[in-house]
């Protein structure tokens, strides 16, 4: 395993080099630049654009900008902000920490509703709870996040009064855990939705497809009752899609949910990475980029090394 | 375009009119203490008014720094630190006599130093000021004493006093220091001379700003200001609902209908100063006055402001305001009329070709209209005007929506050879010249080159000569009598031409609680938080 792993990290230093390449040169390539919301405005000289722009570093080719930019952080230097002239990490670090609270938390509600579910759907496959959860699923698939996520926050917000609308905190100059859980809640379930209506569905499906094979079969011959049955014979082995396509949206998780963090003005990552972009703040784009690359190469190593830990049978050595 | 701090602290004075809301018919007493939440969708840049470049930070940085003299709502300028100024004859020195006993909120004095050191910082070609319009017409700055700044200019500038005077100060004692000026941590807590001093900014949250007890014009009334970033305007609404945000402003015309209906608010609904148009591009039939009438007659401005806005809009029929002095009131409108404009394009010799576009001389007449992304009013205003202008047998591609920094980027439709309308907005100011908009000396060299006449980047307006003696006249006029003759002259001929679509003029809309009072929003050209030391809630 740990042969495996490290074989898997070196393997991933060319893999993000490329990345960062790629990213470089769309963003530098795509039409626009930092500064030029600024070239008709009536108050500002071209002789001072320049100034900026040289101050900026931006009056050199982008190839050059490139390898300035790689040997900088390679040195630990990941630049500064055109937007407001902070180090990247400074204002990548403030974000992280909300963005793994809600993303932990949507993570979480969606797991522990989605096995479940899934269980219960295949069980008693095209049943009463199994039509509608079918139903409900589609729903949530279908729809927009933002939407749904609004009709919340209008019903038990606007509506009720039940939960705070929108924001992390209600008083900012005391945080208390309880507050923040309950700030948490409209964003993480919406957050979760989605996921759950998906997951659910690998779930059922692959147990249905494992309820069906000859080990389940035996497991029944042999006297077994039929909750050790589901459990251990059939969803065990029913688990490895679901660990694939939850490796495959981790990483999406803690990128942060644009839309999401939007409706609910929760200060993560999704946020900055959007305005980022509309601003062309290239040094910023290009920490999140590096940044979430990291993160989908690790989410595929951990679904890797959980396949084994879920079937002996799959070696990664 | 973007609505540019800089931009907006250097231009002239300006009026608002109307009733400030909370001001009248509320029982209590002004309190002392207590919390307004405002909300906003748009955070902050730099906290450090030489470098900031959007108006939200334009407007924290009026509650937390003084000028010399601000902008009130009547639009005239009244002292702040400074509490008198004198202007020599030649109009190349200027004197303002600063006030005493003003200390920064880390107790240390205000003296002519500072004043001098923003200058220097406004110059310094280290600095990312965003503009020296103004600053780089100064020769040098006096201090003849502690008290008095003697700005002698190289050159006249008629508005230096509105620049120079409303420009929020920054304290040489912390600034001279610095290592890297445009990324130094006093750009985001920074100290400053005004009400309220930073003492919190949680990025993507919110800005804590707490009364500065020893602030020269006495303690302001209210304990702290929390000013929250909320990114969503629908959620900005919901908060101002359930009363987790106080204050909002800037909100979205469309917005206005719900917002009424929030009991325990007023709502303050104000012309402003920012007009709404779509530039047609000086190429193929654009060219012609009689297409661009025409098209003006298919334009249902009206409507627009009625439904899409919900009448928080004033028509426009030219480049000045409704609220300005030199507005022109009677100009040739073209009321919307799809019959008349059809009438104009069949007389000026189009006609319809087999797939019923209208052609001549064998050319196909096709257009595209664009807009930046992410404005759902501008979207929809862009969707009827496109379909409308389709019923004229126009071929219409599908509207181009983008993000600003690749609309008006050299690769954006300003610059390509199709014949294009593009939709956005520009400020006039209540003191106008009308010159950068319109004169031949603001057409761009090149795509990155400044200027505003960006529509005759590739031809001339066939009025071209008639504008440019009318503008250079405005510039080289001080008398006002005369100088709105000529603007009246202007406004005329640009009402007749039909340069591009004027669409509508703004409104300030804000929503604020029946019992706080002081809010008194005074327009584009001064920080909404100018006053933010009068602030009070009624028990």
């Amino acid at each position: 395993m740990l042969k495996f792993s490290t074989r898997r990290v070196v393997q991933a230093v060319p893999l993000l080099l490329a990345v960062a390449f790629v990213g470089f040169a769309i963003m530098n390539l795509a039409p626009g630049g930092p500064l030029v919301v600024f070239a008709h405005n009536p108050h500002l000289t071209a002789d001072k654009l320049h100034e900026i722009t040289v101050n900026l570093g931006l009056d050199k080719p982008w190839p050059q900008r490139f390898v300035l930019w790689l040997s900088s952080l390679v040195r630990g230097d990941w630049g500064y902000s055109y937007v407001d002239g902070r180090p990247v990490l400074t204002v990548i670090g403030e974000r992280i920490g909300a963005t793994f609270l809600l993303m932990g938390a949507g993570f979480v509600v969606a797991l522990v509703m989605a096995i479940p579910l899934g269980i219960l759907g295949a069980v008693r496959p095209y049943g009463l709870f199994d039509n509608i959860t079918t139903l409900l699923s589609y729903f949530g698939l279908s729809m927009p996040a933002f939407w749904f996520g609004l009709m919340l926050q209008l019903f038990l917000a606007v509506q009720l009064g039940w939960l705070p609308s929108a924001g992390m905190t209600s008083d900012v100059t005391a945080t208390a855990p309880l507050d923040v859980a309950t700030h948490l809640i409209l964003p993480a379930t919406t957050l979760a939705i989605t996921s759950i209506a998906g997951w659910s569905r690998y779930v059922r499906s692959s147990l249905m497809e494992a309820m069906r094979q000859d080990y389940v079969r035996t497991a029944r011959a042999k006297g077994l009752a039929e909750r050790v049955v589901v459990v251990k014979h059939g969803l065990r082995n029913a688990l490895i899609p679901l660990v694939t396509v939850m490796g495959l949206d981790l990483p999406g998780y803690f990128v942060g949910a644009t839309t999401i963090e939007v409706v609910f003005s929760w200060p993560g990552m999704g946020r900055l990475f959007w305005t980022s972009l509309i601003g062309r703040d290239y040094p910023v784009q290009m920490g999140i980029l590096l940044i979430s690359a990291v993160l989908i190469i690790g989410g595929n190593l951990i679904a890797d090394i959980a396949y084994g830990a879920l079937d002996p049978r799959i070696s990664n050595e | 375009m973007r609505k540019s701090a800089a931009f907006l602290a250097l231009v002239a004075v300006t009026f608002a009119c109307g009733n400030a809301s909370g001001g009248s018919g509320s029982n209590g007493t002004p309190k002392q203490g207590g919390t307004l939440v405002i909300g906003n969708t748009e955070e902050p840049d730099y906290l450090n008014p030489v470098l900031y470049t959007l108006a939200t930070s334009y407007d924290v940085v009026s509650a937390i720094d003084d000028p010399m003299a601000v902008i009130d709502s009547a639009g005239k300028l009244e002292p702040r630190l400074a509490t008198s100024w004198d202007v020599a004859p030649d109009a190349l020195t200027y004197t303002f006599h600063l006030r005493q006993g003003v200390t920064w909120q880390d107790g240390q004095p205000f003296t002519a130093d500072d004043v001098k050191f923003t200058y220097e910082s406004f110059v310094n070609p280290n600095v990312n000021a965003l503009t020296t319009t103004g600053w780089s017409n100064v020769d040098h700055v006096d201090t003849p004493d502690p008290y008095t700044v003697v700005y002698h200019l190289k050159s006249i500038y008629a508005g230096f006093l509105e620049t120079v005077a409303p420009q929020p100060l920054v304290p040489k004692h912390i600034l001279a220091k610095s290592k890297d000026f445009n990324k130094d941590p006093y750009n985001r807590m920074p100290i400053g001379t005004g009400p309220f001093q930073v003492t919190e900014w949680k990025s993507a949250d919110h800005i804590t700003l707490t009364a500065y007890p020893n602030y020269w014009g006495g303690k302001p009334k209210l304990d702290r200001i929390i000013f929250r970033i909320v990114p969503d305007q629908t959620t900005l609404l919901n908060q101002l609902k359930t009363g987790e945000v106080n204050l909002a402003y800037g909100m979205n015309a469309q917005q206005i209908g719900d917002m009424r209906k929030i009991s325990n608010h007023n709502l303050s609904d104000l012309p402003g100063l920012q007009w709404y148009h779509i530039d047609l591009k000086q190429i193929g039939f654009l060219r012609e006055t009689v297409v661009r009438q025409a098209l003006d007659y298919a334009t249902p401005k009206k409507q627009i402001v009625q439904s899409i806005l919900r009448g928080a809009g004033d028509v426009a029929y030219g480049d000045q305001s409704p609220i300005s002095w030199a507005y022109e009131p009677n100009v040739p409108h073209h009321d919307y009329n799809i019959a008349k404009a059809k009438q104009m394009l069949a007389d000026d010799g189009f006609t319809p070709g087999s797939d019923g576009t209208l052609q001549k001389n064998g050319t196909p007449f096709v257009m595209t209209l664009y807009a930046v992304s992410g404005d759902p009013v501008t979207q929809q205003v862009v969707q009827v005007i496109d379909s409308s202008w389709a019923q004229l047998g126009i071929k219409m591609n599908p509207p181009g929506f983008q993000d600003a920094n690749a609309l008006y980027s050299p690769n954006g439709p300003q610059f390509n050879k199709n014949m294009t309308g593009l939709l956005y907005s520009w400020f006039n100011t209540i003191d106008p010249t009308d010159t950068y908009f319109w004169n031949s000396n603001q057409i761009p060299t090149n795509p990155q080159g400044g200027g505003g006449n960006i529509m005759c980047y590739f031809n001339k307006f066939s009025f071209q000569d008639q504008i440019d003696q009318l503008t250079n006249a405005q510039d080289a006029t001080v008398d006002k009598a005369k100088r709105k003759e000529i603007f009246s002259q202007i406004q005329k001929l640009l009402a007749d031409q039909v340069p591009d679509i004027f669409l509508w003029w703004n409104h300030l809309i804000s929503s604020s609680p029946k019992n706080f009072h002081g809010w008194v929003p005074a327009g584009v050209e001064t920080g909404y938080f100018w006053n933010a030391g009068d602030w009070y809630y009624k028990t």
